[in-house]
């Protein structure tokens, strides 16, 4: 009976916050719609530029739809965008849903990466540091990147490789510009956000009482730091990455663009360049569902890691 | 917190945001930053121009000092507008707390926060370009969700607090009683919050530089000067080193100004 009751109040919550995700991506949806209905001028000249022929100009708003009542082309784009269809590239007619898509993979990588990374690099610096105190320097250490852009690390890496490994960095071959170190790079600022989230709340736990009984009870350190530290912080470790996921994605996109990546970075840069609007739109919309999907998952996990947290 | 203590923070606060960024630009102006001199041009730091010169020959110095002054000043531009933004939508939603207010401007939070905040920005000064001071003004107008959620949790703590349930049982206004007794309260973590934002506002125009966005030449900003340095980093490593050291310098000092501000504020109003 209690079982029951435990699963439906789940099955309530999961069902609350599909929803409210849900209603997040429409609002995306329009809001990236808006974005794009705002431009000021027309935006196919501005698109195709000062010289460009009436003609061309009248074929290009046909062919974005601008000819259209504004209820009617919001309403259609909405409606397509939701089936992934964002038309076609203005720059050279490609589909923009699949090009995104494609180019996502390796952007996701990235950053999917960099935060396997930064966890695991967190997680064992602070195991360092409760397994030998005197360690405890390298934790302020370590918070020094969380003062600065996320992106620097990688500004400052490529000035550094440049200067000592000319040749290398911005050829987009050789060992710097394999995914790994890209992602190492990348990995710099969440790890530190990461670590100082995490070693402030393994500190204030030390002086809890559940951490006190675990020792009073004559556990060892590494079931002390597993069981008391670790596992009642699984919940702050996903909070933390999905607030840092904006972050890391905006370094990917800069780190792709140092290191001659072919990701999305790249992809941004060459339709801002050439004024591609459906391109930046579906760059938008498929981040923008990506990083709601996240949001939704992480809401309906963290109550399930901890039950101290409402669902 | 002490009132001495406060006011120092106040002008220490003042100083970095508004005064510096003038000063910089005046100096940074001063030592005419755009006049190029082709017979100088790429001169390594030396005594006279002790951090060398650009292609065209012009003073980096006075051009890292002219753009720190001016990324400095459209970051703080952007700070002003997401804080009074965030006082007046998380003071409204935590005011009307579990009403259709609150929903709403919860909902608009919940959008902000979870579409990716700097690739809105990117996109969005990609469409409209609205010119370096344009592009920091969108930055405000999507930066101000997360401490919205702050300043809303302030307002719902503070709306059953007891000098709050005094004014009104005195019979003062809401309007009053929020402008008076809560604001003052609620302002310094939000105040917080957007100040720990200010290293990624001051990097956030170096990632507009590198997707050919924000500021223009010959107009020199820390982005444009970092993505011109890269592309002669061989020839003339100073030119992308000196103004990352001028983003380090200005973010670490936005930290710590941040970090004084949050050992100020009473533990349950932390962030």
């Amino acid at each position: 009976m209690e079982l029951t009751t435990e699963r439906n109040s789940m099955l309530r919550a999961l069902l609350r916050h599909g929803g409210y995700a849900a209603s997040l991506f429409l609002g995306a949806l329009l809001l990236a719609q808006i974005l794009f209905e705002a431009v000021p001028g027309d935006a196919a000249r501005r698109a195709l530029g000062p010289y460009a022929s009436q003609e061309s100009v009248g074929r290009l708003r046909e062919k974005m739809g601008l000819d259209r009542p504004l209820l009617e082309r919001i309403g259609g784009n909405t409606l397509s965008a939701l089936r992934l269809d964002f038309g076609k590239s203005l720059l050279d007619g490609r589909s923009v849903g699949p090009e995104v898509r494609e180019k996502f993979r390796l952007t996701f990588s990235l950053g999917f990466q960099a935060v396997v990374i930064a966890v695991c690099f967190s997680l064992l610096l602070l195991a360092v540091v409760h397994f030998f105190p005197a360690a405890s320097p390298l934790l302020l250490v370590s918070r020094a990147p969380s003062a600065l852009p996320s992106f620097l690390s990688a500004v400052l890496l490529a000035l550094a490789a440049a200067l000592w490994f000319p040749g290398l960095i911005f050829s987009g071959s050789g060992m710097l510009a394999a995914p790994l170190l890209p992602s190492l790079v990348a990995a710099i600022y969440p790890a530190s956000v990461l670590t100082t989230t995490l070693g402030s709340r393994f500190s204030a736990m030390r002086s809890g009482p559940h951490y006190r009984s675990a020792r009073a009870y004559g556990h060892g350190r590494w079931k002390l730091f597993f069981d008391a530290l670790m596992a009642p912080s699984l919940s702050a470790v996903i909070a933390v990455v999905v607030a840092q996921l904006s972050l890391v994605l905006f370094a990917s996109l800069v780190i792709e663009i140092v290191f001659s990546l072919p990701g999305l970075g790249t992809l941004l840069l060459a339709a801002i360049q050439g004024n591609d609007y459906p391109m930046l739109q579906g760059i938008l919309i498929v981040n923008s569902i990506v990083f709601i999907t996240l949001h939704f998952v992480s809401e309906t996990v963290n109550p399930l890691l901890d039950p101290r947290i409402s669902a | 917190m002490t009132p001495s203590r406060l006011a120092i923070l106040a002008c220490l606060s003042i100083a970095f945001l508004v005064a510096l960024p003038i000063g910089l630009v005046w100096f940074g102006h001063s030592l005419d930053p755009l006049t190029p001199q082709p017979e100088s041009a790429l001169e390594a730091p030396g005594a006279g121009q002790w951090v060398g010169r650009d292609e065209l020959g012009r003073s980096l110095s006075a051009r890292l000092l002219l753009a720190g002054g001016l990324s400095l000043g459209a970051a703080s531009l952007a700070l002003v507008l997401a804080l009074a933004l965030a006082l007046i939508m998380g003071g409204l939603a935590g005011w009307y707390h579990g009403q259709w207010p609150d929903r709403v401007i919860s909902w608009f939070i919940a959008l902000l926060h979870t579409v990716p905040f700097f690739l809105l920005v990117v996109v969005a000064a990609a469409v409209w370009r609205p010119g370096f001071f344009g592009a920091f003004v969108i930055v405000g107008l999507c930066a101000w969700a997360a401490p919205a959620r702050l300043a809303r949790a302030e307002f719902i703590r503070l709306r059953s607090a007891r000098h709050v349930l005094a004014a009104r049982a005195f019979g003062f206004p809401a309007t009053t009683i929020m402008l008076r007794q809560t604001l003052p309260v609620a302002f310094l973590p939000a105040f917080t919050a957007v100040l720990l934002l200010m290293p990624e506002l001051i990097g956030l125009d170096v990632g507009l530089g590198f997707f050919g966005l924000g500021a223009q030449p010959p107009t020199p900003t820390l982005g444009r000067l970092l993505y011109a340095g890269l592309s002669r980093l061989n020839a003339a490593p100073w030119l992308g080193f000196a103004p990352c050291i001028m983003v380090i310098l200005l973010s670490l000092a936005a930290f710590g100004l941040a970090a004084l501000w949050s050992r100020s504020i009473p533990t349950s109003s932390r962030a």
